[in-house]
């Protein structure tokens, strides 16, 4: 019940606050800047936040489970980025829509094993997690 | 619009946990396929919303809040790198792949049914 309660909270303020860099970044040229920020500034967060256990020890669980999947889970979206590509290719813009796809998907490779490799080195116990 | 937004964040996040658990349960967690399903049920609904050309208040109280809560990207990153940190390479190119081309698939799909039922 508290992780609910935690989801709740959190994806209240991950999806008014995806809504709201959406709002402050317009596209710029047709292509979703927003979207590419948000997707992978949350991937390095929520791959950090799975491996920072020395810090998430430290308060309720529910806490870290609101933050993963309520907050960061809700802030980032993988429709609006399938339905921006699949528009951009109805658009005929083949370069934007292949660049958009390739810089959200490595991009966000490259951000999440960034966040994990910092947890690990920083913030996890000194026995290897997991 | 942004409370209107969170609001149906809520929904979506909700929809998601629950969603993952109830997956989890019958397919445990060696594979990703919880939010592989997840990913792919949303982009089969946003892209019909957006086909249908919903109006602004439904497109951003179903479409930003409650679908684009629902799904997610970070968990998606985290499992690709996850896999890769397992060294499980195979798999991890599975899931990269059936994600992406799945979901711009099903976007794409969405968007011509909402299209004919507007």
């Amino acid at each position: 019940m508290a992780n609910v309660f935690a989801i709740i909270v959190f994806a209240f303020l991950g999806g008014s606050g995806r809504y709201l860099v959406g709002q402050a970044l317009p596209e710029a040229a047709g292509f979703p800047w927003a979207t590419i920020l948000i997707n992978l500034i949350g991937s390095g967060l929520l791959a950090w936040l799975s491996h920072a256990k020395r810090l998430t020890a430290q308060w309720p669980e529910a806490v870290t489970v609101g933050l993963g999947v309520g907050g960061v889970g809700a802030f980032t979206t993988f429709s609006t980025f399938s339905v921006d590509a699949v528009r951009l290719v109805s658009e005929q813009r083949w370069l934007a829509a292949i660049s958009y796809v390739l810089i959200t998907v490595i991009g966000g490779m490259i951000c999440s094993a960034l966040g994990v490799w910092i947890a690990r080195r920083w913030w996890t116990f000194n026995l290897e997690e997991e | 619009m942004a409370a209107v937004a969170g609001l149906g964040a809520t929904v979506g996040a909700l929809g998601r946990y629950g969603m993952t658990r109830l997956v989890q349960s019958y397919h445990g967690n060696r594979w990703p396929l919880a939010t592989l399903l997840i990913n792919w049920l949303g982009c089969l609904l946003f892209g019909f919303l957006t086909g249908w050309q919903a109006t602004n208040l439904t497109a951003v109280l179903l479409g930003t809040g409650v679908l684009g809560g629902f799904t997610t990207y970070s968990t998606f990153s985290h499992e690709v790198i996850m896999l890769a940190d397992q060294r499980r390479y195979g798999a991890m190119t599975l899931y990269l792949l059936l994600s992406i081309v799945g979901g711009l698939i099903l976007a794409a799909g969405g968007g011509w049914l909402g299209w004919l039922f507007r």
